[in-house]
């Protein structure tokens, strides 16, 4: 009978779906395991050492003290960058006009290179958080304005009818029925641009700034410390980790909780 | 004298060059029900939304004395993201009505619409009725002028649709409102309406509702007559 229990329970186990992301990662490692007993240890590190050059950048604190760093340029980045592309959005899908002055702003800020904004941002604020942040906030402003519009121009035109007949206000209408309304778009748009701010961030600290993950990861380049410089690798998908799932998701689950009702 | 809230003259309205409305010759009074009754595209709803206001007319005269319209939709069309109560207390809100006396009064309107201890519910975990219930309970809320509605109970069965004409009827009196109740089912509409009109080919043709019981044989003798006529068609 006990056993009949264990097998269902298996059974089960199998089936869930964190059983599928365990595996995914675990194949990962694999892999990382393999290439590493292949090529030389200069230029893939293996996982163990990697982990071991993790674990001493935890316990000496300067892992901790690089994420914040970066951590805190990424929220203030996305903050700024967000509440342009957010504000811009919202205008934009009030009006028609303002869309169409916006649109070739958009264009140019959706295919300029990351590298040369970075470029740009060195050149205007020279080294340190300046630019990093800069760089991270107009990577941002694009990505949110484009959720934000969609979001807009996604509202239920009946939904507009009914507070046109009731005349409710435009910042009553604003704050009651558009801001909730795109909620899940603007969060859409949020979670994109921090995968992409990340990336930018690293790049912007790596070229130009004096401290935080990207920078480390330059001073670990610099020094052939390929175990130190997977380590700072692992470190950046760790900060993405913990802007969506620390702070992105649970404002998603807060602006979403009607839809679980 | 009884004074006349909703006047409309020769209106006429048309979409992509089809002519929906030909020439609409209507005046409702204060403390009046009217009835318009017509079919599936007969341009009903497009009638309801000119004098909402919500949209424009090709040409006529719309005269509106009311500055409240209480409007019912077919489909309800309140926020899923607010609750029932808050659904009612926005409108409230809109007309400047302070939030705590808001929520209060939003809470009065849904006991009176039997929706007592539903406050807390969103849209989405209330049946049919109850939300066609919470978006009449709005339209009340304003203490409107004038009271459109829009087919409100096309989506619901027979049964709740009689109940709920029977609760509603005691309280749009007592609203003294202009009420303009748009069907295409002339039961609903002989339950509720002081006058009545039919929307046909444009035109709206008074309908005399002196002997209604009559007007309702007719209606069922008539439907009757139709299924059988085409069931030897069919044949």
């Amino acid at each position: 009978m006990g056993n009949k229990q264990r097998g269902i329970n298996w059974l089960k186990w199998f089936n869930h779906r964190i059983f599928f992301i365990v595996s995914g990662a675990l194949a990962t490692v694999l892999v990382w395991q393999i290439l590493s007993m292949i090529f030389p240890r200069i230029i893939i590190a293996s996982p163990a050492s990697t982990f071991v050059a993790l674990l001493n950048l935890a316990t000496d604190g300067s892992l901790w003290r690089q994420l914040g760093y970066s951590l805190l340029r990424l929220l203030i980045g996305l903050g700024i960058g967000s509440m342009v592309g957010i504000g811009l959005g919202v205008v934009a899908g009030l009006n028609r006009r303002i869309q169409l002055f916006l649109e070739p702003m958009r264009w140019v800020a959706m295919t300029v290179p990351a590298i040369i904004i970075t470029v740009l941002a060195l050149l205007w604020f020279g080294i340190g958080s300046a630019p990093v942040i800069f760089m991270t906030a107009v990577i941002t402003v694009p990505i949110t304005y484009v959720n934000t519009l969609e979001g807009m121009l996604a509202v239920d035109a009946r939904i507009i009818e009914m507070s046109a007949v009731y005349r409710i206000p435009t910042g009553m209408r604003l704050r009651e029925i558009y801001l909730p309304g795109i909620g899940s778009a603007i969060m859409a748009g949020l979670t994109l641009a921090s995968g992409v701010g990340v990336r930018a961030l690293i790049l912007a600290e790596f070229m130009g700034a004096r401290n935080g993950v990207g920078h480390s990861l330059f001073i670990a380049w610099t020094f052939l410390d390929t175990p130190a410089l997977f380590a700072w690798i692992l470190v950046a998908f760790g900060l993405l980790g913990l802007v969506e799932f620390g702070v992105l998701r649970p404002i998603r689950d807060y602006l979403t909780r009607w839809k679980r009702t | 004298m009884m004074e006349c809230v909703i006047r409309l003259q020769n209106i006429a309205k048309s979409f992509n060059g089809l002519r929906v409305l030909t020439a609409i010759n209507l005046q409702v009074m204060k403390n009046e029900v009217v009835a318009i009754l017509g079919p599936s595209g007969s341009g009903k709803t497009t009638l309801l939304r000119i004098i909402a206001g919500t949209l424009k007319h090709d040409s006529g005269e719309v005269q509106v004395s009311g500055r409240r319209i209480g409007y019912i939709f077919q489909d309800h069309r309140l926020l899923p993201w607010r609750t029932a109560q808050d659904n009612i207390a926005l409108v409230l809100k809109a007309i400047g009505v302070d939030q705590r006396r808001a929520k209060v009064l939003a809470r009065q309107w849904m006991d009176r619409m039997g929706l007592k201890g539903f406050y807390e519910y969103y849209p989405g975990q209330l049946s049919g009725g109850m939300v066609q219930r919470v978006s009449i309970a709005r339209a009340l809320a304003i203490e409107p002028e004038i009271i459109l509605m829009d087919e409100p109970f096309s989506n619901l069965d027979t049964e709740l649709v009689d109940s709920l004409l029977g609760e509603l009827r005691p309280v749009i009196r007592d609203s003294h409102s202009a009420v303009v109740y748009v069907t295409h089912d002339p039961v609903e509409a002989l339950g509720i309406a002081d006058r009545m009109f039919l929307l046909n080919r444009g035109v709206l043709e008074e309908v005399d509702l002196a002997n209604r019981q009559a007007l309702i044989q007719n209606y069922c003798a008539g439907r009757l007559k139709n299924i059988a006529d085409r069931e030897q068609h069919h044949q």
